[in-house]
């Protein structure tokens, strides 16, 4: 099980989520190859951001799951310069916003998760001459799901297969990332490709009102371990209400035991789940306690206890 | 998701007072939402803006546009108001499905032929003419705001709501990052017809070349998100990726692959225009490219369009390579091309294959951009499929001239056999054939 600790965003956005290792990873002695890292608010700053990625796991990429640990790293850190240097500055205009977004985000993303990998992998076989290119990021390859959170828009980016959905305070639900046609075979695309700029999706939602009061990010084994999309977007509201019924720490407590099940009767595959949630939407507050840290990343602890009872009502 | 406006919601448009239904939430922007709605038994694109970008400039604007009208019938205007108490937003036809943006060009979601390439970049000349030509500008060109029928090039342009008089009326944007003018990026001009003919050459290289034209080695070396030296790449310093006198910004390999494998194909009339409008046309707006010269070349570009006969993938006749007796070769399959034969009709030339078509545009100096009807269709002989035959569609009777000075008369409906150095008099132009 990879976990991080929730982080209270004061006024607005809570972060949490996990990664689990699927039953077919454990049965082969794989790693969980999913990362999720997450950045709270800087000060005045009321922003969040998660990451996730799915590293590829195959023969071709037998260094996916660092691929996706850089994912996950360098998505953080360049939506934070993001915010930092498009938002903050002028936040009312969401038009900008949202086209320099569109402009640079994807070519920043790849080519820091690039020279991440180039970087690695220097580190780990400085005997190879190999250095760059294609034959050595696919070695890495990996998906990759980002959200930025602030109190006027959320803005997703997404590589490769996986879901990012919103849920209204009226229970509707819906993908902030149209779904990719092309995705629907075995085949994804991949941060490491030499299409990948172009083949980033972003979607852009304005907040307004109550919605969207709480996002999804998570990996293709989760909506692969549903069997229709319905149920996989009820799972967004039934979080929802079960911070309103039960509260953070009932959630923190029980995702990944959640997700383990999840994993176990559906996909067999790794599992990462991150959630963003509206703070003054839901009472949480007495059960969840202020930190100080600024991004968690998630660390291998492994567990394999089921949680039959709530798995019923999440798929 | 539900938008601000739910389903089945009743509204009113302000000037014809017709009834509108709203369907279902399609889009959502910065600026606003887009719904599907019906009116009178119709589909219609409602835009709809968030409470704070609805203020009394955009709706004056907006209330100019729609009793302005549409500079041509590819631009997707706005028809008529719908305000409430909360906000207001503006009625538009509904898009067909056949257009697609040219972003999903980049993204390979669609492919599509030079002809069809070649024929939406003339269309975006073409409207953008008529648009300036009218006294607005556009201000807001990026990839989602222009689609393109892949299997026509037919174009539509989208969200016009940007559209103002030009160095008078306010823009509520500034453009879209990569799109803006060098002065724009740089603080130092408000979005105009000038730095929409910046804009514009933008576009038409992305969609001819598939990349941008300053994304070369500058760009590659910004790694982490870093907008001065964006505003570097685009406002300050700017350098074309293939600008003849300054080679320290060329496409890198495994990241600009598209420009580097699509500029090579271009006549070098193309590329010239290119060229202009990113060196000198970055710092002086009088030395860009205009609309004119974009709609001639790229409608001479797609006259002198011919397959490969090996693997038929398609080239474009150069005169340059004939100036400087370099072969044309295929760009796919490399073998060195024979030219089919040619049509010359006063300073246009246009290759004569089996799909060749002429229009009133080619044979009368009158009907500029008449694309109508064909005139002229190329027919292969029925028994000998290598001899081609020019056939005259039109209303007139033509004369020809042969090599060795005898005349005939081609009626309509009737062929006339190409063959290097006969003349046509088509009546109010004549043409010479180079086969």
């Amino acid at each position: 099980m990879k976990s991080g600790m929730a982080i209270q965003n004061k006024s607005h956005w809570v972060v949490w989520g996990t990664a689990v290792r699927g039953l077919v990873h454990a049965q082969r002695g794989l790693p969980c190859q999913d990362a999720i890292l997450w950045v709270e608010a800087d000060g005045e700053s009321r922003r969040v951001i998660l990451a996730i990625a799915d590293g590829h796991g195959s023969e071709r990429s037998p260094f996916s799951e660092r691929g996706a640990q850089i994912a996950v790293a360098v998505a953080t850190r360049t939506l934070a310069q993001f915010h930092r240097e498009a938002v903050v500055s002028d936040p009312r205009n969401l038009v900008q916003v949202k086209r320099t977004a569109e402009s640079h985000l994807p070519a920043v993303l790849v080519a820091e998760w690039r020279k991440g990998v180039q970087n690695d992998f220097a580190r780990v076989h400085p005997e190879s001459q190999l250095r760059e290119g294609y034959d050595l990021w696919r070695q890495y390859g990996t998906t990759l799901l980002a959200v930025l959170a602030t109190d006027r828009f959320i803005l997703s980016l997404q590589i490769g297969d996986g879901d990012i959905v919103l849920a209204a305070e009226d229970e509707q639900t819906d993908r902030a990332v149209p779904r990719d046609s092309r995705l629907m075979g075995v085949e994804t695309t991949s941060i490491s490709s030499d299409r990948a700029i172009a083949d980033f999706r972003i979607g852009f939602n304005v907040v307004i009102g109550l919605r969207p009061v709480l996002v999804m990010a998570s990996t293709d084994g989760y909506f692969n371990s549903f069997v229709e999309e319905a149920g996989f977007l009820q799972a967004a509201q039934d979080y929802l209400r079960r911070l309103r019924e039960h509260g953070a720490a009932y959630l923190q407590s029980h995702l990944a035991v959640w997700l383990e099940e999840t994993s176990r009767r559906g996909s067999g595959d790794d599992i990462t789940v991150g959630l963003i949630w509206r703070a003054n939407t839901v009472d949480y507050a007495s059960e969840t306690s202020e930190t100080e840290a600024t991004a968690h990343a998630g660390t291998l602890e492994g567990s394999d206890s089921p949680a039959d009872r709530v798995r019923s009502s999440t798929t | 998701m539900q938008g601000l406006l739910k389903a089945a919601t009743r509204l009113r448009t302000e000037f014809a007072q017709v009834p509108l239904e709203v369907e279902n939430l399609v889009d959502a922007g910065g600026e606003g939402e887009v719904y599907r709605v019906s009116m009178q038994g119709n589909q219609y694109a409602l835009k709809w803006y968030y409470p704070e970008t609805a203020h009394r400039e955009r709706l004056s604007a907006l209330k100019y546009l729609i009793q302005r009208g549409a500079p041509s019938e590819r631009f997707v205007w706005p028809l008529d108001l719908v305000v409430s108490s909360e906000s207001f937003g503006y009625v538009m036809p509904w898009r067909d499905k056949r257009f697609v943006s040219i972003a999903d060009l980049l993204k390979r979601r669609v492919s599509s032929s030079f002809q069809t390439l070649t024929t939406a970049g003339y269309e975006l000349a073409h409207n953008f003419y008529q648009l300036h030509a009218a006294g607005l500008c556009y201000r807001d060109v990026s990839l989602g705001n222009l689609s393109f029928d892949p299997s026509t090039g037919e174009i539509s342009i989208s969200d016009n709501d940007n559209v103002g008089v030009n160095n008078e009326s306010i823009a509520f944007v500034g453009g879209t990052p990569g799109f803006m003018a060098p002065e724009v990026v740089r603080g130092d001009a408000q979005p105009s017809t000038d730095t929409d003919l910046f804009s514009l050459a933008v576009l038409l290289f992305y969609l001819l070349a598939q990349d941008h034209p300053l994304n070369g080695e500058h760009e590659a070396r910004i790694h982490a998100f870093d907008l001065p030296a964006m505003k570097r790449l685009y406002g300050y310093e700017p350098v074309f990726i293939f600008d003849p006198n300054n080679n320290t910004n060329r496409p890198v390999v495994g990241i600009h692959d598209n420009a580097i494998a699509f500029w090579p194909v271009y006549p070098q009339s193309l590329r010239d225009l290119f060229t202009r409008s990113f060196t000198d046309g970055l710092f002086n707006p009088r030395r860009r490219v205009i609309e004119n010269e974009w709609r001639d070349e790229l409608l001479h570009d797609r006259d002198t369009i011919f397959n490969c006969p090996q693997c038929q993938a398609t080239s474009f006749y150069d005169i340059e390579k004939m100036r400087t007796s370099t072969p044309h070769t295929c760009w796919h399959c490399h073998q060195v091309l024979g030219v089919p034969p040619r049509l010359r009709v006063g300073k246009r030339v246009v290759v004569l294959t089996p799909r060749t078509h002429l229009y009133l545009h080619h044979l009368d100096p009158s009907r500029a951009y008449d694309f109508g009807r064909p005139v002229v269709a190329i027919v292969q002989h029925p028994r000998q499929t290598a001899v081609l035959g020019l056939k005259n569609l039109s209303q007139d009777t033509w004369v020809i001239t042969k090599a060795d000075g005898s005349t005939q008369e081609v009626p309509p409906d009737r062929s006339a056999t190409i063959t290097d150095g006969l003349r046509v008099h088509f009546g109010k132009v004549s043409g010479e054939i180079r086969a």
